[in-house]
C-alpha cells in the first residue's frame, strides 16, 4: 500500500490559552438558561475588552476558550488580567465567573483559523488540574517568564497527564 | 527488591509514574530505599532533585524524616507517611493521601479525593469531584471542589479560603480564636456557632452547598 502523501502542516509558534468556567453545568441548573447565557455573556465581554492585538479567541468549547498569543509573557499577563476582572465581575455582580485557566508554549498546527496538535492537547490537559481564578503553566513557557518581573511562578510539582507520553513541570502564576 | 540512593542534602524527591501509585515513607534513615528496582533514578543536572520515574509500576519510597516530595501519576494514588517537608503531589483520577507536612502542601487530583492530616505551613488542595480533608492546616489554607464536600481544621492563625459548587464545607476552629466569616453563596446556608472576630479571615463561596464554622 502506497502511503499518502500530504503537504507539510503550517505551524504557528506561540501561547495556547485554555480557559473553564468552574461549575456552570451546576449553575445553570441553579438559575436557569438565561442567567447561564447571562454569565457567558458577561466573559466575552470581558474577554474582548482584555485582549489586545497579540492576542486572539481561536474558539468557543461550551463555557471556555482556547486562546493563542504570539508569546507566553503577554498569555499570561492576560491570563492573570482576566482572572483579576472576572473576580470583580463576581464580588460587584454576585455572579460566580470562577474560571480556571491552563497556558502552554509550543508550536500547533494550522487549520484555517483553528489551531491542533499535541502542544493543543497538553494545554487542555493543564486546565483540567487548574483551580477556580488560578493560572496554570507548563514549564515551556518558564524561560520567557522567568525574565519578566512583574510574574512570580511557583512549581505545584511534576503531572502526568492522560495521553501525554511525558510528565510536565507546571508552574502557579500570579502577579509579583 | 530496592535500591538505594544518597540524597543530597537540601534535595527534594520527585516521583512520577503513569499509572501506578506512589507510597512515600518518611522515617529514620539516611539514604533513599526504592522498590521495585527502577534504572530510571538519577540526580537532577543542578544536584537538587532525585529524580524517580517509572511507565506502570507503583512505586514504594522509604526517604529521611523531612524531605521534600513531589509526586505525580494518572490513574494510581499517591500516599505520603511519616513527617515531610514540603509536599507538592497531582493525580488525575487517583486520591492523595498525606500524614503530616512540617512545610507547605500543594496537592490536586482530577477525580480523586484529597487527605491531609497536619500541614505546618500553607495548604492547597484542589479537585473537580473528590472531597478534601485537611484535618490540621498551620497557615492559609486553600481549597476547592466542585461536587465533593470540604472539612477543614485552621490553626486560627491565617486566611482560609474554600470554593464549591455543591459540596458542603465545614471549618474548624481552635478554641480562643475569633474568626471574620464571609461566606457568599446562591442557594446554601451559612450556620455558624463560632464566636465571631477579627483574629483571622474566613472566605467561603459556594453555589449550592452549606457551611458550617465550628468551635472547637
Amino acid at each position: 500500500m502506497t502511503p499518502v502523501k500530504t503537504a507539510a502542516a503550517r505551524t504557528a509558534e506561540g501561547a495556547i490559552v485554555f480557559t473553564d468556567i468552574v461549575g456552570f453545568t451546576e449553575f445553570t441548573a441553579l438559575r436557569g438558561d438565561e442567567a447561564a447565557l447571562d454569565l457567558l455573556s458577561a466573559q466575552d465581554r470581558i474577554v474582548q475588552e482584555t485582549l489586545d492585538e497579540k492576542g486572539r479567541v481561536v474558539k468557543t468549547l461550551g463555557d471556555g476558550l482556547m486562546l493563542w498569543f504570539s508569546d507566553a509573557c503577554t498569555a499570561v499577563r492576560t491570563a492573570l488580567t482576566l482572572q483579576e476582572r472576572f473576580e470583580k465581575h463576581s464580588q460587584n455582580e454576585d455572579t460566580p465567573l470562577w474560571v480556571r485557566m491552563g497556558v502552554h508554549y509550543g508550536r500547533p498546527a494550522q487549520r484555517g483559523e483553528d489551531l491542533i496538535g499535541h502542544d493543543v492537547n497538553v494545554a487542555a490537559r493543564i486546565v483540567t488540574l487548574a483551580a477556580p481564578g488560578e493560572v496554570l503553566i507548563s514549564e515551556t513557557c518558564t524561560p520567557e517568564i522567568g525574565e519578566a518581573g512583574d510574574i512570580e511562578l511557583e512549581e505545584v510539582g511534576p503531572t502526568v497527564m492522560k495521553g501525554i507520553p511525558d510528565p510536565i513541570s507546571l508552574y502557579r502564576a500570579t502577579w509579583a | 527488591m530496592s535500591t538505594r540512593h544518597r540524597l543530597p542534602e537540601g534535595a527534594r524527591i520527585k516521583a512520577v509514574t503513569a499509572s501506578g501509585s506512589i507510597l512515600v515513607i518518611a522515617e529514620e534513615r539516611e539514604d533513599v530505599a526504592i522498590e521495585p528496582e527502577t534504572r530510571h533514578v538519577g540526580l537532577s543536572e543542578d544536584g537538587h532533585r532525585l529524580e524517580i520515574k517509572s511507565k506502570s509500576s507503583s512505586l514504594e519510597i522509604r526517604c529521611p524524616i523531612g524531605t521534600n516530595v513531589s509526586a505525580g501519576t494518572i490513574s494510581g494514588s499517591i500516599e505520603l507517611r511519616g513527617l515531610l517537608g514540603t509536599v507538592k503531589a497531582s493525580a488525575v483520577s487517583g486520591g492523595i493521601k498525606i500524614d503530616r507536612a512540617n512545610g507547605d502542601v500543594d496537592i490536586r487530583s482530577v477525580s480523586g479525593s484529597l487527605r491531609v492530616e497536619s500541614c505546618g505551613g500553607e495548604c492547597n488542595a484542589n479537585t473537580k469531584s473528590g472531597n478534601i480533608g485537611l484535618a490540621h492546616v498551620g497557615k492559609a489554607a486553600r481549597a476547592a471542589t466542585i461536587s465533593g464536600s470540604v472539612q477543614l481544621g485552621t490553626g486560627g492563625q491565617s486566611e482560609v479560603l474554600v470554593k464549591t459548587i455543591s459540596g458542603s464545607i465545614t471549618v474548624r476552629v481552635p478554641e480562643g480564636r475569633y474568626p471574620h466569616v464571609r461566606f457568599r453563596t446562591l442557594s446554601g446556608r451559612l450556620h455558624c456557632d463560632c464566636p465571631q472576630g477579627t483574629d483571622f479571615e474566613i472566605s467561603a463561596h459556594s453555589l449550592s452547598g452549606s457551611m458550617e464554622v465550628k468551635a472547637e
